[in-house]
């Protein structure tokens, strides 16, 4: 069976992560589920860069966390948007969109 | 005891963990035995310290994107406010020039020895004694007060340099005087010092030009000569070679100039504005109203010493050889033996000290209040 699976251009990670952070605190192993199951199977985020990804948002002040419980059990990393965080998703959507707009001519051309 | 890269470091171990537990959960759901979800887990997720280790490197470079950042962004704000920023470039040139100077200052004024060999070897004599000593002087030409007095009579000099003879070398000077001076038809007016024939072998400093001073120079029957400092023989001749044993008018009294002093001696203590130098016998300080030399005359003290101990000779060894003499170059005994002056040496190798003793107090201040401060 091929794999569909696609393994994500670099850069668009981050903007996967605030993203899928916005919408509610979220644990680093929920985000990886949640792009899978929104891209219905096809955006794998390697673990390996899930995590380095999300400290370096955090440093950067885009990302707060917290420990908390988890829904089942054990506690978890909770990771959630700031002010800056939530500005910067607006900006890097824009962006996206305008890059995704403009490849789509080129490609339809 | 928790460092704050251990919390870091156990967070991200915790963060991981949870990871892996929660795939575990899920291939177990899948109808996987926990063994095998376990595996699945841990193959999925793949290098856990390598993973670990990507977000160390996050961390670890974290201070310099920060570093980047914060410049970034002080300049852009320096460059937004231009006004305030001059004012603070300004604020810091000045402090900055400010502590450089005072410093520079501490540096000649409290620190810096002597410029001629040997600085070590140099003690100033001086004497205490409780109040000023009526019956020994009639007049004094010296610095005297509560701390001590630096001022001998000419026989005393004489008297002490020859008992410390083998252990030290001791020579005399005065406090300098203006004088009018007049060379080639061109007037000006100079700081001079007396000083005896010894001094400058005493001290060790040698000539530019020419030669310095000796015993010889320091008697009524020598023609009267004068030496130069550097400084003025660069700003009042203009360096030129050819006025060595020519003569000048000092005080309107014909000199023969007979040496120029190396450029590094820039007198007896940093800012010493000397322009020449006279032997004792031939300085206008040692003549009475009456016009006679004050020189054999045990009540007038108006000269003073400074001594250059051998190698190897303390001031212990030579402090009781002085304190035996000075007493009996007196014109009389004390009523009081309690109130003689008594003798005393005082480190030399800076030089004349009151430069010292009157700023290293406001100095001392200053830099204090820097260290606080900063």
């Amino acid at each position: 069976m091929p794999d569909k699976k696609t393994d994500l251009i670099q850069g668009t990670l981050d903007l996967l992560i605030l993203k899928i952070v916005a919408h509610s605190p979220i644990h680093g192993y929920g985000i990886a589920q949640r792009i899978l199951l929104t891209s219905k199977d096809i955006l794998q985020v390697q673990q390996g860069s899930l995590y380095p990804a999300l400290h370096r948002l955090q440093r950067k002040g885009l990302l707060k966390s917290q420990w908390k419980e988890s829904s089942n059990g054990p506690m978890a990393k909770y990771y959630s948007l700031t002010a800056a965080g939530r500005k910067s998703l607006q900006a890097e959507m824009a962006q996206w969109h305008r890059y995704a707009g403009a490849v789509a001519l080129v490609l339809e051309s | 005891m928790r460092f704050p890269w251990k919390k870091a470091e156990t967070d991200l171990e915790r963060e991981v963990a949870h990871h892996l537990h929660e795939l575990t959960a899920e291939y177990e759901r899948q109808g996987h035995s926990h063994g095998e979800a376990l595996r699945m887990a841990k193959r999925e997720f793949g290098g856990s310290e390598q993973v670990k280790e990507q977000c160390r490197d996050e961390r670890r470079w974290a201070w310099l994107t920060g570093l980047r950042q914060d410049v970034v962004f002080g300049a852009r704000m320096m460059r937004r406010t231009p006004v305030i920023t001059l004012a603070a470039v300004l604020s810091l040139a000045l402090g900055i020039g400010a502590n450089t100077a005072i410093v520079s200052l501490m540096d000649v004024v409290l620190w810096r020895d002597l410029p001629v060999p040997n600085p070590r070897q140099l003690a100033l004599v001086e004497w205490q004694g409780h109040g000023f000593p009526r019956e020994l002087l009639d007049g004094a030409s010296g610095s005297f007060g509560d701390s001590g007095a630096d001022c001998f009579s000419y026989p005393s000099f004489r008297a002490l340099r020859q008992g410390v003879s083998g252990r030290a070398w001791l020579a005399a000077f005065s406090y300098p005087d203006t004088v009018s001076i007049s060379f080639a038809g061109h007037p000006t007016v100079g700081q001079e010092r007396p000083v005896s024939g010894n001094f400058f072998s005493t001290l060790q400093v040698h000539a530019r030009l020419g030669r310095l001073f000796s015993d010889s120079d320091d008697s009524d029957a020598a023609p009267a000569t004068v030496v130069l400092s550097h400084h003025f023989w660069v700003n009042v001749l203009g360096s030129d070679p050819g006025v060595m044993g020519k003569t000048m008018s000092v005080n309107n009294k014909p000199r023969v100039i007979v040496g120029i002093l190396d450029k590094s001696f820039y007198g007896l203590f940093p800012g010493d504005a000397t322009d020449l130098y006279t032997p004792l016998l031939h300085g206008p300080r040692q003549e009475t109203p009456e016009g006679k030399t004050a020189l054999n005359n045990n009540r007038f003290w108006g000269v003073q010493l400074i001594a250059r101990r051998a190698p190897r000779v303390s001031d212990a060894q030579l402090l009781p050889v002085m304190a035996t003499i000075f007493p009996t170059t007196w014109s009389a005994q004390p009523k009081n033996a309690a109130n003689a002056p008594h003798l005393r040496l005082e480190e030399g190798a800076r030089g004349l000290g009151f430069l010292r003793d009157e700023f290293r107090d406001p100095l001392l201040c200053w830099v204090h209040w820097l260290v606080c401060c900063w």
